[in-house]
C-alpha cells in the first residue's frame, strides 16, 4: 500500500515538476477519466498514510478591486488541487482562509460578477498569504453603461445603476424613468407630486391613479406605505400663482402612491424596475415593482454639487468600515431647493434625506449571520404664497410638510451546512410621519351667504357670513406605519431536480393619528363645503397581512435549460369592519415565469445565446384609508331664506343631511399580466423584445350614487316683513315637504385599464475602434382607459327648469373612456475614452406618434329616477318631455374622432470629465436641437414650433 | 454758366417731387371703388316696398363715415374709397299680411365688409324691427364692485327696465334672458339659428297675473341681484333694498328678502357675466311655459378652439324668436370684440364697461340708455335705435349708487 500510494504522487507529480505549466493543464484535461480512476483508487485505500507525507497548510487569499483596492465580496473562489476542489466566496473584507490542505500544485480561479476571472496555477508549499486583484470587466472591455441594462433575470426588468445615474445627472427618482422603454426625458416639476406610470400612454385623470397607487416602491426591502397618506384640503381649490394651478390639487398624493419628488437618488446604488411578473415575495401591487437598494460598504467621501434651471441639489456620503469588527457604517445627506419658476421666490420645495446605514456580521463554522439596521429621515416642504407687490396685500399662502423618521433591521441567517434550510431573513420596520398642510385664505363672500352651523344631522338655523374674513385650515397627518416580514429558503431535491424554495408571511399596519381637518366650522375655508372638520384619529388602521410561498427549479434538458419559477400569495385585510364585503376575505395571487435557454449557437468568433421567456401572473392593491374611511359627505338644504332688512330678524333655517359616503362592496383592485419576450445576446451585442399585456379591471374610481333628501320649504308669506318685531317663527309658517334627488361620490372599482404594448432594447457592444457603443430601445404602448360603472348624473350641466333644480337623474351606461397610443424610440450614443477620463453621450428620442381617441358615449340615459327614488326606463318619447329632454345629453360626434399627433424629436447631450479621478465636471443640455411636426386637426393648423426651450445644468462631483 | 444751372434743376427737382405728391393724392382718389350695395328683403314677406332708406358706411380705420339714401328699388349705386366698412342700414318696410298691408321699420347691419377693386357689390339682409310698444332695458350694472382689499362682489348687479311709451305696461310676464353666446369668441356655431333666434344660457320672468305690477310711463322697475343693503357687505357698494325683484335660486349661498319678491327661473339661474362679454334681452312670452319648454330647445355643436387645440362640443339651451323680443342690448370689451350675438334688427351696435378683458377699471360702472329729451312733465324720452353702439352710454356712474 505504501509503495502504490509513492507511486502514485509519483505519477502526480512527475508532470508538474518536468513540464511547463499549460502542459500540466492540457494533461489534466486529457487525463481526466485516469485522474478519476485514480481518486477512486485513492478512496479506496486510507489517506492515512497519505496524510503523514504531505504537510498541512493554512493559505489566506484576498480578493480586491484593481483600481479602488477594496475588497470584493462575494468573489468566487476554485480551488483546485489533484484529489480536492474547494469552492469558497470571499465574506465582506474580500478574504477567503483555506484551512488545512495539503501542500502541493493547485489551480486556482477567481471570479465575480463584473470582473475579468483570474486563473493561475500554484504550488503551495507554506502557509501563505496572497492578494488577487481582480480588473473590472467595465475598465477591462470599455464597458461602461450609462443607461438602463435589461436584466436576463425571468422577467422583464430595468437596471440602473450608480454609474447610468452619475450620467443621468438626476435630481429625484423621477428623472430615472427617461432610462425605461418608453421613456422620455422631462424636465424636472418640483411644484407638483411626481407619480409613475409604468408601460402606458398616460392620462390626466385622477380615476386611473391605480398606475401609480399600485406600484410598490421596496427600498432595502423595506415597501414605502402611503396607505394612511390624507393630505388633502377640503373646501374649493385654491388658486395662489396665477398659471399655477390649484395648490393642493396638485400636490395631492392621497391614494396616488409615492411621491417620486421625496426620493433623492444619491444614495442609491442600484435600481430594478421590474416591468414584468415580480415574484409572489412582493404584494398590495397591481403594476410594477420598484427594487432600490442603497449603497453600502466602503467608499470615500462623496461630494455633489448640481445646479439647474430649477433647482440646487447638494449631496455629501461616506461609508466607513472596521475589517476586524466587520462592520460597516454608511451615512449620506443630501439637499434639494427647487424653485419651479425661477422669477418667482415665493413657490419652492425643498427636500432633505438624511440617512444611517450599519451592516454587521457574524460568522462561524456553519452559521453567518448578517444585521443591517437603518436610520432614515426623509422630509420635504411645499410653499406658495401670494407675490405681496403685486396689487393688494394678499394673505393667501398654502405650505405642506412632510417629515418622516424610519428605523428598520433585518436580519439574515445563513446556514452553511444545513440540507434543507439554507438561510432565514426577517426585516421589520417602523416610520412615523409627520404631515402637515397649512392654508391661510382670505374669503370674501361675493354676494350674501350663509352657512350651516351644524355638524349633526337634522334640522338647525344656519349662520350669515361675515362679508370677508381670514380662513385657516390645518391638515394634520400623522401616518405610523409598521412592517414585519420573515422568510425562509428551503432547497430540496426531487425527482433529480433541485428545487429552490421560498415561503414567508408579511404583515403591514398603518394607522394615522393625526388632527385631521382643522377649521373654524363659522370661518371655513370657503362657504359652500360639503365637509366637516374631522380627525383622522378616528379612523382605524389597517392592517393586511400575506403568506407566500414559491418554488424555482432548473431543469437541464440537454443543451438546452429550462427554468420556471411559480409560487402563489394569499393576502387579507384584517382591520376592517364586518360591513365591508373585503373582510375576512383572503385574495391569492398566482404567478408563474418560465424561461428557455437554447444552447449557445457558435457563428464566427462568438456564440449566439438565446433565451425565451413567459410568464403571468395576478396582483392584487388592497384599497387605501381615504378610500376605505372617506370623509362625511353633508348636505344643507334651506328650509327657510328670510334675509330680513333688519339684520336681527334675519334667519335662515336649514335640513342638515349627514351621509358616510362609504363604499361597502369596494374590492382590491386586481390586475392579470402577461409577458413574452425573447433575447439574443452575440458578442456583448444584445437585443431583447417582450411583448406584454395587462388587464385591470376593478381599479378604484370615483363613482357615483344618489340619496333622496326630504326636506320643508317654509312659506313666509303669511309674515309681514314690515311688522316683524324679532325672528319669524317657524311655527307660525305653513310648509310643505319637497325632496332633493342629488348624487354624491364614493369609491367603486369601475376603472378598467388594459395595457399592451411591445417594449425592446438593443446594446450595441462598445466598439473599440471609437470607444462607442449605440443603444436603441423605446416602446409602442397602447392603453385603454375606460369606467365600467355606470354613472348617475342630472344631465350635462346644473339645470334649473321653472324655478327647481332637475327634479330627475339619469342613469348613464358609458360616461367615459379613451383609447390612447404611442410608439417612441431613443437612440443613445454614447463615448468613453478613458484615457481623458471623458464620457459624453447624445440621445436622439423620437416619438414616433402619439395618438387618442374617446370612446363613442351615448348621451341618452338607459333610465331615469324620480324624486321618490323610483327608477324607470328612459323611453323615446322622454325625449320631448319639457324637463325628462334635459337628461338627455347632446355629444358632438367630432368627440370620438381619433387624433393623431405626428412626430417629434428631442436631441439631448450629455458631458462629463474626471480629473484626477477625485473631481469629476458634468453637464447636460436637454433638447439641444428639437423637431416638432406641424399638422392639422379639424382643419385647424396647429403649429408646435418655439414650444420647447432647452433645459440645461451641471455638476460637481468631488471624492476625497 | 455750369454754376447757374444749380438752382434751375434743384427747382425742377423741387417740382417734380410736388408733381409727384399730387400725383400720389390722385392716385389715392383713383382707388376708388364702385359700389352696388344690394339688400335683401326679409324672409317670408310679400309685396314688400321699401321706402325712406338710408345708408351709413363707416371706414373702420379712418372712421370716416359716407351717408346716403339715393336708393333704386334695393340697389344703390355709391363710389367709396377702398377700405373696410361697418355698414349700417335703415329704412321703413311695407309688406302685405293676408288681407291687409302693414307698415314696419327695417334696418341691416354688417361689420366688417372689404370693399376693394374697381368695382364690387355687397349684399345685405335687411331686418324687420321690432316696434317700440313695450319696455326697454334703461340700464344694466353687471360689473359689481371691488372690495376694499380688491376682491369682487357680484351680489349688487341689477336691471333697470323703462317704460319708454307713453302708455302704462306691465312686468308681469316679462322675460329677461343672457345670451348663450359671448360676443368675445365667435364660433361656427351649427345650427346657426341668430337671424330667427336669440339662444338664451338663462331665463327669469317677471311674476303676477298679468296687471300685478303696473309700470307709469316714464317709469322704470330694478330687477336685483340680490335685493339688500349690500353696504354691509361692501362699503363701496349700494343698497338695493328698494329694488322691485331680486334673482334668487334656492340656497344657503343666495340669499332672500322677504319683503322683495323673486323673479321666476324659468330656465337656469341668472348668473350675470361681470366681465361683461354676454348681451341680453327682454321679451314676451306669447305661449304657455310649458309649451316653451318643451318645443324651444336649441341644441348646437361648434369646435371650440383653444390654444391650438381644437375641442369638438356640444350645448343643449333655449332660444327666443326674435319676433317675441322687445329690446336687447349687446355687451362686449374693444380688445376681444367679435360679434354681436343677436339679430342686427334686434342690436346692431354694442357698448361696454372696460377696454380690455377682466379691465380692473371696469368695477362700480353700469352701461345706460342716453337721455333724447325730457318733457314738461319730467318724462325722459329714451334714446333707441337698435343700436347700442349709439344708444347706450358706457362705463357710468351706476344710477343706483350714491
Amino acid at each position: 500500500m505504501q509503495l502504490l500510494t509513492e507511486y502514485l504522487l509519483h505519477i502526480l507529480q512527475f508532470p508538474l515538476q518536468l513540464n511547463t505549466m499549460s502542459y500540466c493543464n492540457s494533461l489534466l484535461v486529457m487525463t481526466k477519466n485516469s485522474k478519476a480512476i485514480i481518486l477512486l483508487l485513492f478512496i479506496l485505500f486510507s489517506n492515512l498514510g497519505f496524510a503523514q507525507n504531505i504537510n498541512k497548510l493554512s493559505i489566506q487569499i484576498t480578493v480586491k478591486d484593481s483600481e479602488s483596492k477594496f475588497p470584493i465580496k462575494g468573489g468566487a473562489l476554485t480551488v483546485e488541487g489533484v484529489f480536492q476542489k474547494y469552492e469558497l466566496q470571499s465574506d465582506d473584507f474580500g478574504s477567503v482562509v483555506l484551512e488545512s490542505i495539503p501542500s502541493g500544485s493547485y489551480k486556482i480561479k477567481v471570479s465575480h460578477i463584473g470582473y475579468v476571472t483570474i486563473e493561475r496555477n500554484l504550488e503551495f508549499t507554506s502557509n501563505q498569504q496572497l492578494s488577487f486583484e481582480l480588473i473590472p470587466i467595465s475598465v477591462e472591455l470599455n464597458e461602461v453603461v450609462i443607461t438602463a441594462t435589461e436584466s436576463r433575470g425571468m422577467t422583464s426588468t430595468s437596471v440602473i445603476d450608480k454609474k447610468a445615474m452619475q450620467h443621468l445627472q438626476p435630481s429625484s427618482f423621477t428623472d430615472l424613468l427617461e432610462l425605461l422603454p418608453g421613456g422620455r426625458s422631462k424636465d424636472p416639476v418640483f411644484n407638483a407630486s411626481n407619480h409613475i406610470k409604468l408601460r402606458e400612454v398616460g392620462i390626466a385623470d385622477s380615476n386611473y391613479d391605480i398606475s401609480s397607487l399600485g406600484t410598490a416602491f421596496v427600498v432595502d426591502g423595506i415597501p414605502i406605505n402611503t396607505d394612511a397618506n390624507l393630505q388633502y384640503t377640503t373646501g374649493s381649490k385654491m388658486t395662489i400663482t396665477p398659471g399655477s394651478g390649484y395648490a393642493n390639487t396638485r400636490r395631492n398624493t392621497t391614494s396616488k402612491g409615492v411621491d417620486m419628488r421625496s426620493i433623492s437618488t444619491d444614495q442609491i446604488e442600484r435600481v430594478e424596475i421590474i416591468r414584468g411578473i415580480p415574484s409572489v415575495e412582493y404584494g398590495d401591487l397591481t403594476s410594477g415593482l420598484i427594487k432600490i437598494k442603497r449603497k453600502r460598504g466602503r467608499s470615500d467621501w462623496e461630494s455633489r454639487f448640481k445646479a439647474d434651471e430649477f433647482s440646487k441639489l447638494y449631496y455629501v456620503g461616506k461609508g466607513f468600515e472596521s475589517e476586524e469588527k466587520r462592520f460597516v457604517l454608511n451615512v449620506g445627506l443630501d439637499y434639494l431647493n427647487a424653485k419651479p419658476d425661477p422669477r418667482n421666490s415665493f413657490e419652492n420645495y425643498k427636500r432633505i434625506t438624511a440617512s444611517i446605514r450599519a451592516q454587521k456580521t457574524w460568522e462561524n463554522d456553519s452559521h453567518l449571520l448578517q444585521w443591517d439596521s437603518s436610520l432614515d429621515y426623509s422630509g420635504s416642504m411645499d410653499n406658495e404664497k401670494a407675490e405681496p407687490n403685486v396689487g393688494y396685500a394678499k394673505i393667501d399662502r398654502y405650505s405642506s410638510d412632510y417629515n418622516r423618521f424610519s428605523l428598520a433591521n433585518s436580519f439574515d441567517l445563513k446556514f452553511k451546512t444545513a440540507p434543507f434550510l439554507k438561510s432565514i431573513h426577517v426585516a421589520t420596520s417602523l416610520s412615523q410621519q409627520y404631515d402637515k398642510i397649512e392654508q391661510t385664505k382670505w374669503v370674501q363672500v361675493s354676494n350674501a351667504t350663509a352657512i350651516p352651523n351644524n355638524t349633526e344631522q337634522g334640522e338647525s338655523d344656519g349662520i350669515f357670513l361675515t362679508p370677508q374674513y381670514t380662513s385657516n385650515l390645518l391638515v394634520d397627518g400623522k401616518p405610523f406605519d409598521a412592517f414585519f416580514k420573515a422568510m425562509g429558503d428551503f432547497e430540496v431535491r426531487f425527482l433529480g431536480i433541485t428545487h429552490a424554495l421560498k415561503a414567508g408571511s408579511e404583515w403591514t399596519y398603518s394607522k394615522n393619528n393625526g388632527k385631521g381637518q382643522v377649521y373654524d366650522t363659522t370661518h371655513p375655508p370657503s362657504p359652500e363645503m360639503t365637509t366637516r372638520p374631522r380627525s383622522y384619529k378616528d379612523i382605524p388602521a389597517s392592517t393586511d397581512i400575506a403568506f407566500f410561498a414559491e418554488d424555482a427549479i432548473t431543469i437541464p434538458l440537454g443543451n438546452h435549460q429550462l427554468n420556471i419559477a411559480g409560487g402563489i400569495r394569499a393576502m387579507s385585510l384584517l382591520n376592517v369592519p364586518s360591513a365591508y364585503a373585503i373582510h375576512g376575505e383572503y385574495y391569492f395571487d398566482p404567478r408563474i415565469n418560465a424561461q428557455w435557454a437554447l444552447p449557445s449557437l457558435k457563428i464566427g468568433k462568438h456564440a449566439l445565446k438565446t433565451e425565451f421567456t413567459v410568464g403571468t401572473g395576478q396582483y392584487t392593491k388592497f384599497p387605501t384609508l381615504a378610500q376605505l374611511y372617506p370623509d362625511y359627505v353633508y348636505n344643507d338644504l334651506v328650509q327657510l331664506n328670510y334675509y330680513h332688512n333688519t339684520p336681527e330678524y334675519r334667519r335662515i333655517n336649514l335640513m342638515t343631511y349627514r351621509t358616510a359616503a362609504i363604499n361597502y362592496d369596494l374590492k382590491p383592485a386586481i390586475n392579470k399580466k402577461w409577458e413574452v419576450r425573447t433575447d439574443f445576446s452575440y458578442d456583448n451585442n444584445r437585443f431583447s423584445v417582450t411583448y406584454f399585456n395587462e388587464r385591470l379591471d376593478s381599479g378604484f374610481r370615483n363613482g357615483s350614487r344618489y340619496h333622496a333628501l326630504s326636506y320643508k320649504k317654509y312659506d313666509s308669506s303669511s309674515i309681514d316683513p314690515l311688522t316683524l318685531t324679532a325672528q319669524p317663527d317657524l311655527a307660525q309658517m305653513s310648509f310643505v315637504m319637497d325632496t332633493l334627488l342629488t348624487t354624491y361620490n364614493i369609491t367603486n372599482n369601475g376603472s378598467k385599464l388594459l395595457k399592451s404594448g411591445v417594449e425592446f432594447q438593443f446594446s450595441s457592444k462598445r466598439f473599440t475602434a471609437i470607444n462607442t457603443r449605440f443603444t436603441v430601445n423605446g416602446a409602442w404602448f397602447k392603453t385603454i382607459y375606460t369606467n365600467s360603472n355606470p354613472v348617475y348624473k342630472s344631465g350635462q350641466k346644473d339645470i334649473i327648469i321653472n324655478g327647481k333644480r332637475l327634479p330627475y337623474l339619469g342613469l348613464y351606461q358609458w360616461d367615459d373612456g379613451s383609447e390612447k397610443q404611442q410608439l417612441n424610440t431613443n437612440l443613445i450614443v454614447d463615448t468613453y475614452i478613458p484615457s481623458l477620463g471623458l464620457e459624453f453621450s447624445s440621445s436622439f428620442q423620437f416619438m414616433w406618434f402619439s395618438s387618442g381617441q374617446s370612446t363613442p358615449m351615448n348621451g341618452t340615459p338607459i333610465s331615469y329616477i324620480d324624486p321618490s327614488g323610483q327608477q324607470h326606463p328612459y323611453l323615446e318619447e322622454n325625449k320631448s318631455d319639457p324637463i325628462l329632454q334635459w337628461l338627455d345629453i347632446k355629444y358632438n360626434d367630432a368627440l370620438f374622432d381619433k387624433r393623431t399627433v405626428p412626430m417629434s424629436m428631442n436631441m439631448n447631450l450629455k458631458v462629463s470629465k474626471d480629473f484626477y479621478k477625485k473631481f469629476r465636471i458634468s453637464m447636460f443640455v436637454n433638447r439641444l436641437f428639437s423637431y416638432y411636426q406641424n399638422y392639422e386637426i379639424n382643419g385647424q393648423k396647429i403649429e408646435r414650433r418655439g414650444l420647447t426651450s432647452p433645459y440645461f445644468g451641471m455638476e460637481l462631483n468631488l471624492n476625497l | 454758366m455750369k454754376i447757374k444751372l444749380l438752382p434751375i434743376y434743384l427747382t425742377i427737382a423741387v417740382m417734380a417731387l410736388l408733381q409727384s405728391c399730387s400725383k400720389d393724392d390722385d392716385n389715392y382718389s383713383g382707388k376708388q371703388t364702385a359700389l352696388t350695395l344690394k339688400l335683401i328683403n326679409p324672409e317670408d314677406l310679400n309685396n314688400v316696398t321699401l321706402s325712406n332708406l338710408s345708408v351709413s358706411f363707416k371706414e373702420l380705420n379712418t372712421g370716416k363715415i359716407t351717408e346716403s339714401s339715393s336708393f333704386t328699388n334695393n340697389d344703390l349705386s355709391i363710389a367709396l374709397s377702398e377700405g373696410s366698412y361697418e355698414i349700417s342700414i335703415n329704412g321703413k318696410i311695407n309688406y302685405s299680411a293676408g288681407e291687409s298691408t302693414v307698415d314696419a321699420s327695417v334696418s341691416g347691419y354688417k361689420e366688417s365688409v372689404v370693399i376693394t377693386g374697381q368695382t364690387a357689390v355687397v349684399s345685405l339682409n335687411l331686418f324687420l324691427k321690432t316696434s317700440q310698444s313695450d319696455f326697454i332695458i334703461e340700464e344694466v350694472f353687471f360689473t359689481g364692485t371691488k372690495t376694499a382689499e380688491g376682491k369682487q362682489y357680484l351680489g349688487d348687479k341689477y336691471f333697470k327696465i323703462y317704460n319708454n311709451t307713453d302708455e302704462v305696461l306691465y312686468a308681469d310676464g316679462l322675460m329677461i334672458a343672457q345670451s348663450e353666446f359671448m360676443t368675445i369668441e365667435k364660433q361656427n356655431y351649427t345650427p346657426n339659428i341668430m337671424a330667427k333666434s336669440f339662444a338664451a344660457s338663462a331665463i327669469a320672468i317677471v311674476p303676477g297675473n298679468g296687471t300685478t305690477y303696473p309700470i307709469a310711463p316714464g317709469a322704470y322697475f330694478i330687477i336685483a341681484e340680490d335685493a339688500i343693503n349690500h353696504k354691509e357687505y361692501n362699503p363701496g357698494s349700494m343698497d338695493l333694498r328698494t329694488a322691485n325683484f331680486e334673482f334668487y335660486t334656492e340656497d344657503a349661498d343666495d340669499v332672500d328678502n322677504p319683503a322683495v319678491p323673486n323673479m321666476e327661473n324659468l330656465f337656469s339661474s341668472m348668473i350675470i357675466h361681470n366681465r361683461g362679454f354676454k348681451s341680453f334681452v327682454i321679451a314676451r312670452l306669447p305661449i304657455n311655459k310649458d309649451a316653451f319648454l318643451a318645443d324651444y330647445t336649441y341644441d348646437y355643436e361648434y369646435n371650440m378652439v383653444i390654444g391650438g387645440e381644437s375641442y369638438p362640443m356640444g350645448e343643449s339651451v333655449y332660444s327666443i324668436p326674435n319676433s317675441w323680443i322687445v329690446d336687447a342690448v349687446n355687451l362686449s370689451v374693444a380688445s376681444e370684440f367679435q360679434w354681436i350675438v343677436t339679430a342686427p334688427s334686434l342690436d346692431m351696435g354694442w357698448t361696454y364697461c372696460g377696454k380690455v378683458d377682466a379691465d380692473q377699471s371696469r368695477y362700480g360702472k353700469s352701461v345706460r340708455r342716453k337721455v333724447l329729451s325730457t318733457s314738461s312733465k319730467g318724462k325722459k324720452a329714451l334714446k333707441d335705435t337698435n343700436n347700442s353702439t349709439l344708444d347706450f352710454s358706457p362705463e357710468v356712474k351706476p344710477s343706483l349708487m350714491n
